[in-house]
């Protein structure tokens, strides 16, 4: 890795607490180093670390193809970007879809629907959807992290696509995330298993927001590095540790509607050491730290089928 | 501390502990040098009498012996005399290694000079049986003080001149026993010493008394010594003598020449020396034979013996008479020692045994003891030659009773079974009297007579009964009876000439000793020589009877007490004494209690009882012994009759014999105070008190009551013994036997008697020990005589057999002889036949040697000639070889010669060449100047060709310059190619990069593009659903409302603009006049926000006809086909209208 190859403190650095010092300087190298980005190395450090506030929109967009890894390019590439979403904009102005007053992640999800050509007559039911509702919840979210509608935009319809990719296999998240709870804490999953929280706890929705609107924003970015990192299984285990930190709430709940209170309200520094457990309990499984596992297991066992439909349609 | 515990536990009962404190003691000798230790345990020896330490005082080692002699000189000179000398004693008879200091010592000195001094009996007593002791085991240091000891002799010679009347008798027949001795020893040792002191001191006339009376008698005992004829006073003295001498051989050399006291004389000598049988030898055959006959009557009485021999013996003290004293308590060793017999041999019980039986079993103890053992081999040869001898049987008729008895077919076997024990007894009885009949007469004449009377009755009586035997025996067996008298004939005569000698000896003996004082003695030696007469005579009676004389006395006591059985009455005899065997037990029983009642002895009855006690075991034992006995004699006979000549069987029956020998001796103890106080005895019996003496002494109780003697010396001992530790006791009884008898003697002499009679026992057990050692080392010579003669006789069988094989080798060589003159004869044919022959070829040889005498003269003849044939030849080979030379040297010649010719020739050759050679170069010469032209020409040449060369050169060098400058362009220009290639590749790689950014630029516009077209799309569809719903609303507007278009289409576009600001709902109502308002108004909008983008949008509305054609090629999602599908629906329905 170019980071530890740079400085050997790096390690200590980490054990001793102070992550972001070397992260920093590191990703800088990264992104001033070349003309052209390395994307892959990217990856790796979005996996990795936490990506510093100010470089997260570049490396986000990087990542989710919206600028190339040309930097000479960028500027053309966003000039065109824009162009592409005021036209979008324009059109979805021009058909009165939308107006002044549409709510931007409204907007957004329209103009996604519209570029992928998903926008169906009756457009209206079909933006009430779930999904379409998690994303829009995503791009809500993000609305809060950045000031570019434009990158709002791109991002949002990055993160748009990653869902759609994973999609189809939120079932086996689910379950997968069942198995890690009664795994991790049988206590506690034999408790909402009784109570029949199963169904109550939106687990679905969760997952597919990448819990936008759940955990606060500024932990939230967090866990979507690790997504714009390609791992789509930090969910599961920020999940888990949501249900395990809430453990005590949740416990003392008798019924399930009291466990989504629970769950709605949680509060920002709670969300912070949910975020940070996650991760620490995603990196102990596991994750992609191990060389060669490559950017996610589940992500190489999603079927080919999906990820095909996804392309031809980006 | 540690001493006083260890003698404490040194009195210990446990053996184990005594022994470890011995040990202890002799460990602590071994470490301490001091004399503490040995005075400490002389302390206490002093005061205790311990035995136990006499035991280890004698095991002292080197420094402490010194010290123990200072000590005992120290004490000797203090109060405790007795115990010192006691000490002493005990320590010579032990004979340790370093007694020979004693000599060296002052407590010798001072051992003298207490016998100078010493009056009172015991010390005195104790001292001297020390000396004599003392004597044989230094003789050779004893030399300086030879004159001390005569000195001492002399003092006790005198001691009844001296001391009158200070001793009671018993102690005096002591003194007289110890003198006795003393002088044996003296006279055996140092004869010409001793003899020239006797001269010296008996010359004088004052002593003449003592002399007779008590030297005299003594020198009558012994024999001449031959000492005193080869040897000097010095040579006696001097160690050579006695180098090779040990203590026992000392002992033995005097008793050797105490020959006419048979105490003293050892037995062996007899048959050692080969004698003729002597009258004892006789005597004791007879006597065993005798007794063999009336085995059983003495078995029966078996006190009769001792009574006899009491009678005789008075002075008699064999080496074994304290043996009894040594095995202390008789009873108690039989147990162990006479299962020992039965088992080692039969022969030993059925005739050692059977005397014993009633009396004594002690003597069993004393057969198994190891001292007695070593006798056998002696007396087997004694028994040897006695059996030989008894082959001629001396006294038939006895013997002849006894073999009547025994086994009638072997008269000579029952001979040897019997005689051993007998003859021994005898041998030690027999003398006694003798020497008593001395005794008395020298000492108290009166006592003489009556002894003699004594004897000579009793020897008469036995010849009666001898003679009476004689007839029975006669009368049984006339066969032997034939030849009996011869024997007896010659057995007188033998004595007869026997005696002679020792009268001759005695006689020079007494004449050369006496020779000084012959004026003081005249009468002496006619006394001497009338009693020698009578002795003479007596001996020979004696010797034939003397066993008789016993048996005789055996039956007159048989007589006394049973029934008065006559004794010449075999057949009678033999039942009696069955009888009286069979009560021999309770006899013995009733003995002790017996002589109790009678004489009333003052005895208490504990002592009764403890006899009776005693006695009750005894008869037990004897009980045990006597069914032991009867079948050991039956056996023993077979075995004789199996086993007659072995020696073997001699030498069992020598055991027997000493056995018996050894253990009668005890009994004999008692004679001796009879013998050594006959005056008292007679005085006693005088006096009409037969038990007047105490019990120490029997004698009298053994003259008048059978009972007495038949208890047993040991009974007797017992009695001492007791009395001695029952002092008070026996305060009272003597009190009370001198109440009730007049004569008593007090109670310290007694016990004085007692200790006296206690060393004497000491000493005698000394004197058999020593007795012992010497048996012991006669054994071992005797066998490895044995061996020899076994080896003797092995060689003589050799010899025989050589002796065979040296007859059998002349044989061969006589044969051998004829074979070799058969051999010359034929040697000699053939001698002759070469001898001619030779004749013949000498003939030849002449001949022959003749002709080639003359071939030799020719041979020379013609070696002359060769020799002349072969210095011509050489003559001519010589000038042969001068030829030969010569010739060589000519062809040598020859051949040069032609060599130079053809060099010759060569050279002419060469000659000519040069010539023609020369020639040329004349005609050169000549053409010369001609050639001076081509010099020059060629010189031209030559520089024109030097030019060119050189513009070549130049050529050259300018192409090589040119050369190198092309090569360096290349490399520059390869260098720019190389650089222009990276440059390409750089180029190649930025264009690559360029390419793929401007690829990305591509995708970004041409997702914009497709956005584009998706946007178009939308717009399109919607465009098609706005016409759609234009032509619903024209259709409808046709239908209803020509009449108000106004009024509709205002409503139209109101509801377009409901329907735009709410959901697109198609009202069916909407005019498509209002319609194409509304979109008027869009587009006017889209004018006003921007005039591109509402142009475009109306280029895309007009272009809208052409395009679905142009689009429905390209590739279409399937909501597209199908909304395209309803705008073509939706177009051709207007087209069709339009």
């Amino acid at each position: 890795m170019a980071a530890d190859e740079r400085n050997f403190r790096a390690s200590y650095y980490e054990k001793v607490g102070c992550r972001s010092v070397e992260e920093k300087k590191s990703l800088e190298i990264l992104l001033k180093d070349n003309k052209t980005l390395d994307k892959v190395k990217l990856q790796q450090f979005c996996l990795r670390f936490t990506v510093p506030g100010i470089y997260r929109n570049l490396v986000w967009k990087v990542l989710f193809d919206v600028l190339p890894i040309h930097v000479d390019s960028h500027k053309f590439v966003m000039e065109q970007r824009e162009q592409e979403y005021s036209d979008l904009v324009h059109s979805l102005h021009f058909m009165r879809m939308a107006n002044d007053q549409t709510p931007k992640p409204h907007l957004f999800l329209l103009m996604w629907l519209l570029e992928t050509g998903k926008l169906k007559y009756s457009w209206n039911t079909q933006i009430n959807n779930t999904l379409y509702q998690s994303l829009r919840s995503i791009s809500q979210s993000l609305l809060n992290v950045f000031d570019n509608s434009v990158d709002i935009y791109w991002i949002s319809k990055g993160f748009f696509q990653f869902v759609d990719k994973f999609y189809n296999d939120v079932p086996k998240l689910t379950e997968y995330t069942w198995n890690l709870l009664e795994k991790e804490d049988q206590i506690l999953f034999n408790h909402l298993l009784d109570i029949g929280a199963w169904n109550v706890i939106p687990l679905q929705s969760w997952l597919c927001s990448c819990f936008a609107g759940v955990i606060s924003e500024s932990s939230l970015g967090k866990v979507w590095d690790k997504l714009a990192g390609g791992s789509c299984k930090i969910l599961v285990f920020v999940a888990v540790v949501i249900l395990r930190t809430l453990r005590r709430n949740l416990l003392s709940c008798k019924m399930s509607d009291n466990v989504l209170n629970c769950l709605n309200n949680i509060p920002e520094e709670t969300a912070e050491i949910i975020v940070n457990k996650a991760i620490e309990m995603w990196q102990q499984y596991g994750s992609l730290l191990t060389p060669g596992a490559g950017p996610d297991n589940l992500k190489a066992h999603l079927p080919v089928s999906r990820n095909k439909p996804a392309q031809g349609t980006a | 501390m540690e001493v006083a515990e260890l003698l404490d536990r040194l009195e210990s009962n446990q053996p184990e502990i005594v022994e470890e404190s011995k040990k202890k003691f002799r460990e602590i000798f071994l470490n301490t040098k001091e004399s503490w230790l040995v005075n400490g345990l002389c302390d206490y020896y002093l005061s205790t009498s311990s035995s136990r330490s006499v035991e280890i005082l004698v095991g002292v080692r080197e420094p402490h012996d010194r010290h123990l002699f200072d000590r005992l000189s120290d004490s000797l000179k203090g109060s405790s005399k007795l115990q010192t000398l006691t000490l002493l004693g005990h320590i010579v008879r032990r004979h340790p290694a370093w007694l020979h200091k004693i000599a060296h010592h002052s407590l010798l000195k001072e051992l003298l000079k207490l016998l100078k001094v010493e009056t009172d009996i015991l010390p005195l007593m104790t001292a001297l049986l020390v000396l004599i002791v003392l004597l044989p085991m230094i003789p050779d240091l004893i030399g300086g003080y030879l004159q001390d000891i005569f000195e001492v002799f002399s003092r006790l010679a005198a001691w009844n001149t001296n001391n009158p009347n200070k001793l009671p008798e018993e102690h005096l027949l002591h003194l007289q026993v110890g003198l006795y001795t003393l002088f044996h020893r003296l006279y055996g040792m140092y004869p010409c010493n001793f003899l020239s002191y006797l001269r010296h001191e008996y010359g004088q006339i004052e002593n003449l008394g003592i002399f007779s009376h008590t030297i005299k008698p003594m020198l009558d005992t012994v024999k001449m010594h031959p000492l005193l004829v080869t040897a000097s006073k010095d040579a006696e003295t001097a160690t050579s003598r006695w180098m090779k001498m040990e203590h026992h051989d000392v002992i033995l050399e005097c008793a050797k020449f105490a020959s006419l006291d048979t105490l003293e004389r050892p037995r062996e000598e007899v048959s050692h020396q080969g004698l003729p049988p002597t009258s004892r030898k006789r005597y004791s055959l007879e006597h065993s034979s005798l007794e063999s006959a009336y085995q059983h009557q003495i078995k029966g009485n078996p006190s009769l013996n001792p009574t006899s021999s009491q009678v005789t013996q008075k002075e008699d003290w064999s080496p074994s008479i304290f043996c009894g004293m040594d095995t202390p308590p008789p009873q108690e060793v039989v147990p162990t020692s006479i299962p020992q017999t039965p088992n080692s041999q039969s022969y030993i019980v059925s005739s050692s045994v059977p005397h014993q039986e009633g009396t004594s079993p002690p003597e069993a103890a004393i057969e198994a003891t190891p001292e007695t053992t070593p006798i056998k081999v002696i007396d087997s040869l004694a028994l040897n030659v006695r059996s030989k001898m008894s082959g001629v049987p001396p006294t038939s008729p006895l013997r002849s009773i006894a073999n009547e008895i025994s086994i009638p077919n072997s008269p000579v076997h029952m001979e040897p079974t019997a005689p051993v024990p007998g003859g021994k007894e005898w041998l030690v009885a027999k003398p006694v009297p003798e020497k008593n009949g001395f005794r008395f007469d020298s000492a108290e004449t009166s006592g003489t007579v009556s002894s003699h009377l004594d004897s000579s009755q009793e020897d008469q009586e036995v010849l009666e009964i001898v003679r009476q035997g004689e007839q029975w025996s006669i009368d049984t067996q006339p066969k032997q009876s034939s030849v009996l008298p011869s024997s007896q004939r010659q057995c007188d005569s033998v004595l007869e000439e026997f005696h002679p000698p020792h009268m001759d000896d005695y006689e020079e003996c007494e004449q050369e000793s006496g020779s000084p004082c012959t004026s003081g003695g005249l009468h002496m030696p006619t006394s001497r020589s009338m009693r020698e007469f009578a002795h003479r005579v007596h001996q020979q009676h004696r010797q034939r009877c003397y066993s008789q004389c016993t048996t005789d006395t055996e039956r007159s006591y048989l007589a006394g007490f049973s029934t008065g059985s006559s004794p010449g009455e075999g057949s009678a005899a033999l039942l009696h004494s069955r009888v009286q065997r069979a009560n021999s037990c309770p006899d013995m029983k009733r003995g002790p209690v017996l002589p109790g009642a009678e004489a009333n002895i003052g005895r208490t009855l504990e002592e009764k009882e403890e006899l009776e006690d005693l006695e009750g075991a005894l008869s037990n034992l004897d009980v045990n012994e006597q069914p032991h006995t009867t079948n050991g004699r039956e056996e023993e006979n077979d075995q004789l009759s199996q086993e007659f000549a072995s020696v073997t069987f001699m030498k069992q029956m020598a055991t027997a014999s000493t056995q018996t020998v050894d253990h009668w001796s005890p009994l004999p103890y008692e004679h001796l105070f009879l013998g050594a106080f006959p005056p008292v005895e007679h005085a006693q019996t005088h006096n009409g008190e037969m038990k007047a003496s105490t019990a120490p002494s029997p004698a009298p109780l053994c003259h008048h009551t059978e009972l007495f003697p038949r208890y047993s010396p040991y009974a007797m001992l017992d009695k001492y013994i007791e009395t001695v530790i029952q002092g008070h006791g026996k305060d009272d009884r003597d009190t009370k036997k001198a109440n009730v008898q007049g004569l008593e003697s007090e109670l310290k002499t007694v016990k004085e008697q007692l200790t006296l009679l206690n060393i004497q026992l000491q000493f005698e057990r000394h004197r058999r020990e020593a007795h012992a050692e010497r048996n012991r080392r006669l054994l071992g010579k005797s066998r490895s005589n044995r061996a020899l003669e076994e080896h003797n006789s092995a060689l003589r069988d050799q010899l025989s057999l050589l002796q065979k094989d040296i007859e059998n080798l002349y044989n061969e060589r006589e044969k051998k002889k004829k074979e070799v003159q058969i051999t010359e004869q034929q040697l000699q044919e053939t001698i002759n036949y070469w001898q001619s022959q030779c004749n013949t070829h000498q003939k030849d040889i002449k001949e022959l040697r003749r002709k080639n005498e003359l071939l030799e003269h020719e041979l020379k003849q013609a070696k002359e000639k060769a020799t002349t044939n072969m210095k011509e030849l050489q003559q001519v080979k010589s000038v042969f070889f001068e030829v030969t030379n010569e010739m060589q040297h000519a062809v040598a010649e020859a051949s040069a010669g032609q060599q130079l010719r053809s060099n010759l020739e060569e050279l002419q050759k060469e000659l000519i060449l040069m010539g023609e050679l020369q020639q040329k170069y004349r005609d050169r010469f000549s053409q010369l100047p001609l050639l001076r032209h081509y010099e020059e020409e060629q010189a031209h040449l030559h520089h024109s060709y030097r030019e060119e060369l050189k513009g070549v050169n130049e050529m050259l060098e300018s192409r090589n310059s040119l050369l190198e400058a092309a090569k360096a362009r290349i490399i520059e220009l390869d260098s720019v190619v190389t650089r222009r290639d990276m440059i390409i590749a750089d180029q190649k790689r930025i264009l690559k990069q360029v390419k793929e950014e401007y690829q990305k630029k591509l995708e970004a516009v041409e997702s914009k593009c497709d956005t584009h077209r998706a946007i178009r799309q939308r717009m399109e569809s919607h465009v098609l659903e706005l016409y759609h719903q234009l032509d619903i609303a024209e259709k409808t507007s046709k239908v209803k409302g020509s009449r108000s278009p106004d009024s509709s289409a205002a409503h139209e576009v109101s509801v377009i603009s409901a329907g735009s600001a709410d959901k697109p709902s198609f009202s069916p109502h909407s005019s498509p006049l209002s319609e194409s308002l509304g979109s008027a108004e869009g587009s006017l909008s889209g004018i006003l926000s921007g005039k591109d983008v509402g142009m475009k949008n109306l280029q895309v509305i007009v272009d809208q006809p052409e395009q679905p054609s142009a689009d429905q090629q390209q590739p279409v999602t399937s909501q597209q086909s199908a909304s395209m599908d309803i705008a073509a629906a939706d177009n051709s329905i207007p087209e069709e209208e339009g």
